[in-house]
C-alpha cells in the first residue's frame, strides 16, 4: 500500500462521520432532486417521469425573468453588507476599538441576531416595519422627521429583506474577520506607523492584503448561501408583494409546496445547483485559490 | 495492515452503533390489551380552525365515550382513546404535515379538511372512499339527516369521501355606528340586508356607501377583505355570473368575462375610489380584525364564523373581547351585494369536513366515531360555539340552535349560497387570481394587463382547463 493511500485509510474513521453526512445530506438529496425534476411529482408523491417537460416549462414561465432578476439583486445587495459591512464592524470592534472587553461587547451585541431563532428574527422585523403609526420605524420617522406613516413591506420588500438577512449576515464576517486582524502580526502595525502610515493606509496596505484569503472564503460562502437561502424571506414577506421579493429558492419552495408541484419546483431547484457550482468554480478561481492554499506567508516569531 | 483492519472494525462498529441507534417506527393505532381482556384504541385526531373552533376535535372526544358505551352494550371489548390537536394558523402546512407522515403509514386518523381538498386527498389515496359506511353500515342512521348539498360537496367523482362537519356563510358585514354618523335612521340600517336580498342595493351602491364614509372621515377606510388568498375570490366570481368548472367533461373553466369584472371591481374599489387601502393584500389578519372591531372599517367581507371570534379573542384594544349584546348594536351582516340590479346577491359556504386516512387500522370505528359526533347535540355546540351553521334538518330544529339570534338571522343565506368545485388543481386557479387581484390592487396592473397576466400564469400550471369568453 503506497503512502497516500496508507494515510487516507488512516484519516477514514476521522472523516467518515462528516463524509457520510455529506453523502446523506447533500449528495443524494442532490441525486435524488434531480431525478425527481424529470417527474411531474404533486400532491400524490407518484414518481411519474415526462422527460424534460418541467424544463420546458421553466422556460416558458413568465415569472422566471423577475425571480431571476431579484435573486441577483438580493445576492448582489446582500453580499455587500454580509461582507463589506462585517469587514467594516471588524476593523472597527478589533482594530480601532483597543481596549478588547470594549471591542467584545460590541461584537456580542451585533451577535444576537445570529442567537435568536429565526421565526423571532423575523417577527421583530415585522413590529419594527409595522404598516401602522405604533410600527417602531414609522414612529422614529414620524417624531425625527415628520414623515406620514407607511408600509414598508408594501413599497420596499427588496430592500427590507436585503437589510434584515445583511444584519444577521454581517455578524458572521465580523467574527471571522476579527480573528483574521487578531492573527496579523503586530509588528506591521507598528512598522506602518513608524512609516508614517495612516489609518486608511494601515486598512488598504496591511488589513486588506492578509485577509485576501477570509475574505474569499466569506464572499463565496456567503454567495453561495444566499443564493439556496430563504427563510428569511418567507417569514417577512413570502416572495410579495406580487413577486417583488421573490427569490429563486423561493420560487423553488413555492413551486413545490404551495402548489405541490414537487417536479417542477426540483427542476428549479436543479438550475440553482448548476448555477451555484458555476459561481463558486468562476470566484475560486478569481481569488487565486491555488495561490492562497499555499504555505503561510506569515512568518511567526 | 494489522492497524487498518483495526480502524475497519472501529468504523463498521460506529457505523452499526448509528444505525441500530434508528428506531423502527411504531405501529399505527398501537393499541394495548389489558389484563381484563379490553383492547384499548387510540385515534389520533386533527382539526383546523380559529380557537372557536377547537369543538371539531373535542366532539370527537366525548362522542368517543359514547361509542365506548355502545361497544360496551353490544360485548365489543374494543375502546376508543381518543389523542386530539387543533391547529389555528398555517392550513397548508397542516396538509402537508399529514400527506409527508401519510407515506410513512402515519398521520392522523381522523381529520377535518376544507372540501375543497376533498379531490387533492382522494386522488392521492390518502382518505378513505366512505361510501359504504355512509350508505349501508350500521352508523349510517346518524348520518341520515345531512344536508344532501352537502354530501355533494364531500364528493370526488361520485364517491363520498369526507363526512359534513359544518358549514358557513361569507357574508358581509357592516357597521350600524358608522352608518348613524352618516345619518341613517334605524329603519334603514335594519332593512339593509333585506334590500340587498332583494337586489336594490347592489356592490356599486355599496362602493358609493364606503366613499361617503371614508369623504365625510367616518371610517378610515370604506371595505375590507381578507389578505391572503381565499373563498372570497371565488364568490365573487360567482357574483359576476361566472363558472369555474364543467360538470360534463370534470375540467376547470377560465371564464374570461366574469374574472375580468371581477379584477374591474377590485381595480375600481382600490385604485380609482382608494376604499380599499392599496396594501390591503399585505396586511397582518390581526390588524385587519382590530381596524374592524374598533369600528375603523365600514365594511368588512368576513364570515359567519368571525361572529363567534370576536367574541372569543381579544383584538379590541379597549374591550377585549366584545360582548355579543355590542355586537348586535354596532355590527350587521347582509349577503354579498349583487354586481348589477337584476343580478342576485351571494354568499360562499366552504363545508369543513370529517375525513379517514387511508392508513387508519380500525376504519369502521373511526367512522362510528364520525358518525356519532354529528349528531345534532354536538353538531349545535360545535355551532353556537363557532359561529358555524349545522349540517342537518334536525340539528336546524334544536331548540338551543333556534334560540340563537344570529345563526337564525344567517341561516336564510344557505338558500343564496356556492361553493368551490371539488377539482385537484383548484388551487392553483385561485392562487394565480390571488396574484392577479393583488396586482390590480396594488396598481402594478390594470385590470387588462391582469387578465392577460392570469390567462398565461394559468397555462403554465394547469395542464387542463378551459377558457371560455
Amino acid at each position: 500500500m503506497n503512502n497516500s493511500k496508507k494515510s487516507f485509510f488512516v484519516a477514514l474513521p476521522f472523516i467518515a462521520p462528516f463524509l457520510l453526512l455529506i453523502l446523506f445530506f447533500y449528495f443524494v438529496p442532490v441525486v435524488l432532486t434531480f431525478i425527481m425534476s424529470f417527474t411531474d411529482m404533486d400532491f400524490s408523491l407518484r414518481w411519474n417521469f415526462v422527460g424534460i417537460d418541467n424544463y420546458v416549462k421553466l422556460f416558458r414561465d413568465q415569472n422566471i425573468g423577475i425571480v431571476f432578476m431579484n435573486t441577483i439583486k438580493y445576492v448582489f445587495f446582500t453580499l455587500i453588507i454580509n461582507v463589506g459591512f462585517g469587514f467594516l464592524l471588524a476593523v472597527i470592534t478589533t482594530y480601532f476599538i483597543k481596549n478588547e472587553n470594549k471591542g467584545l461587547l460590541f461584537k456580542t451585541i451585533w451577535m444576537f441576531p445570529r442567537m435568536t431563532p429565526a421565526v423571532i428574527y423575523a417577527l421583530l422585523w415585522l413590529w419594527f416595519l409595522d404598516p401602522t403609526e405604533s410600527g417602531m420605524l414609522n414612529m422614529l420617522s414620524n417624531k425625527l422627521f415628520n414623515l406620514p406613516s407607511q408600509n414598508w413591506i408594501l413599497n420596499h420588500p427588496m430592500t427590507v429583506i436585503v437589510i434584515a438577512n445583511g444584519m444577521i449576515g454581517a455578524s458572521l464576517g465580523m467574527v471571522v474577520f476579527s480573528s483574521a486582524i487578531k492573527s496579523i502580526p503586530k509588528t506591521y502595525f507598528q512598522v506602518a506607523s513608524v512609516d508614517g502610515a495612516s489609518d486608511w493606509g494601515i486598512i488598504r496596505y496591511v488589513i486588506i492584503p492578509f485577509l485576501k484569503w477570509p475574505l474569499m472564503f466569506m464572499t463565496i460562502w456567503q454567495t453561495l448561501s444566499l443564493i439556496t437561502s430563504y427563510e428569511y424571506i418567507l417569514l417577512i414577506t413570502d416572495g410579495g408583494p406580487l413577486n417583488r421579493s421573490e427569490v429563486w429558492s423561493l420560487y423553488s419552495y413555492h413551486k413545490a409546496f404551495k402548489n405541490y408541484e414537487f417536479g417542477y419546483g426540483a427542476a428549479i431547484s436543479m438550475v440553482l445547483v448548476i448555477i451555484a457550482v458555476i459561481i463558486a468554480i468562476i470566484m475560486l478561481k478569481l481569488f487565486g485559490y491555488d495561490a492562497m492554499m499555499n504555505k503561510n506567508k506569515i512568518k511567526k516569531e | 495492515m494489522k492497524k487498518f483492519i483495526k480502524q475497519l472494525i472501529f468504523l463498521m462498529i460506529i457505523t452499526t452503533l448509528s444505525l441500530t441507534a434508528c428506531k423502527k417506527n411504531e405501529d399505527k393505532n398501537a393499541d394495548s390489551t389489558s389484563a381484563s381482556g379490553m383492547e384499548e384504541i387510540v385515534f389520533e385526531v386533527e382539526s383546523y380552525g380559529s380557537p372557536a373552533d377547537s369543538t371539531r376535535v373535542s366532539n370527537l372526544q366525548e362522542a368517543a365515550d359514547e361509542l365506548n358505551k355502545i361497544l360496551e352494550e353490544k360485548g365489543d371489548n374494543r375502546r376508543i382513546k381518543v389523542n386530539a390537536s387543533h391547529v389555528s394558523s398555517g392550513y397548508d402546512e397542516y396538509n402537508q404535515k399529514f400527506i409527508f407522515a401519510h407515506k410513512s403509514g402515519q398521520g392522523a386518523d381522523i381529520r377535518t379538511i376544507s372540501h375543497a381538498d376533498i379531490a387533492m386527498m382522494a386522488e392521492g389515496e390518502y382518505i378513505l372512499d366512505l361510501d359504504d359506511y355512509v350508505n349501508n353500515s350500521e352508523w349510517s342512521e346518524y348520518v341520515k339527516d345531512i344536508y344532501p348539498n352537502l354530501w355533494d360537496a364531500t364528493k370526488w367523482g361520485t364517491k363520498i369521501y369526507g363526512i359534513p362537519q359544518d358549514t358557513e356563510a361569507r357574508p358581509v358585514f357592516f357597521r350600524k355606528d358608522i352608518l348613524r354618523e352618516l345619518g341613517w335612521s334605524e329603519d334603514e340600517i335594519s332593512s339593509l340586508p333585506e334590500r340587498i336580498k332583494n337586489g336594490e342595493f347592489t356592490l356599486d351602491d355599496m362602493t358609493n356607501l364606503a366613499k361617503e364614509a371614508v369623504d365625510k372621515g367616518v371610517a378610515k377606510f370604506g371595505i375590507y377583505h381578507r389578505p391572503n388568498n381565499g373563498a372570497f375570490f371565488v364568490s365573487m366570481i360567482y357574483n359576476f355570473g361566472g363558472k369555474l368548472f364543467n360538470e360534463e367533461n370534470g375540467k376547470l373553466v377560465f371564464d374570461r368575462q366574469a374574472i375580468k369584472d371581477t379584477l374591474n371591481y377590485f381595480y375600481d374599489i382600490s385604485q380609482v375610489e382608494k376604499v380599499v387601502p392599496d396594501g390591503m393584500t399585505s396586511m397582518e389578519w390581526r390588524q385587519i380584525h382590530q381596524d374592524w372591531v374598533e369600528g375603523n372599517v365600514l365594511f368588512w367581507y368576513g364570515g359567519t364564523w368571525h361572529w363567534a371570534e370576536y367574541q372569543e379573542v381579544e383584538y379590541h384594544s379597549e374591550l377585549g373581547k366584545l360582548s355579543e349584546d355590542y355586537m348586535f348594536e354596532n355590527i350587521g351582516y347582509a349577503l354579498i351585494p349583487a354586481a348589477s340590479k337584476e343580478g342576485n346577491p351571494v354568499t360562499l359556504s366552504q363545508p369543513y369536513v370529517y375525513v379517514i386516512n387511508s392508513n387508519t387500522k380500525y376504519p369502521d370505528l373511526a367512522f362510528a366515531l364520525v358518525a356519532i359526533a354529528s349528531q345534532p347535540n354536538y353538531n349545535v355546540k360545535h355551532a353556537i360555539g363557532s359561529g358555524h351553521l349545522v349540517i342537518s334538518s334536525t340539528a336546524a330544529e334544536d331548540s338551543t340552535y333556534k334560540e340563537n339570534k344570529f345563526l337564525s338571522d344567517v341561516q336564510y343565506m344557505l338558500d343564496y349560497t356556492t361553493i368551490q368545485p371539488n377539482h385537484p388543481e383548484m388551487s392553483k386557479l385561485t392562487s394565480a387570481l390571488f396574484k392577479a387581484i393583488q396586482g390590480v390592487e396594488m396598481g402594478e396592473y390594470n385590470p387588462d394587463q391582469a387578465i392577460e397576466w392570469l390567462e398565461e400564469q394559468v397555462k403554465n400550471d394547469i395542464e387542463d382547463i378551459e377558457f371560455i369568453n
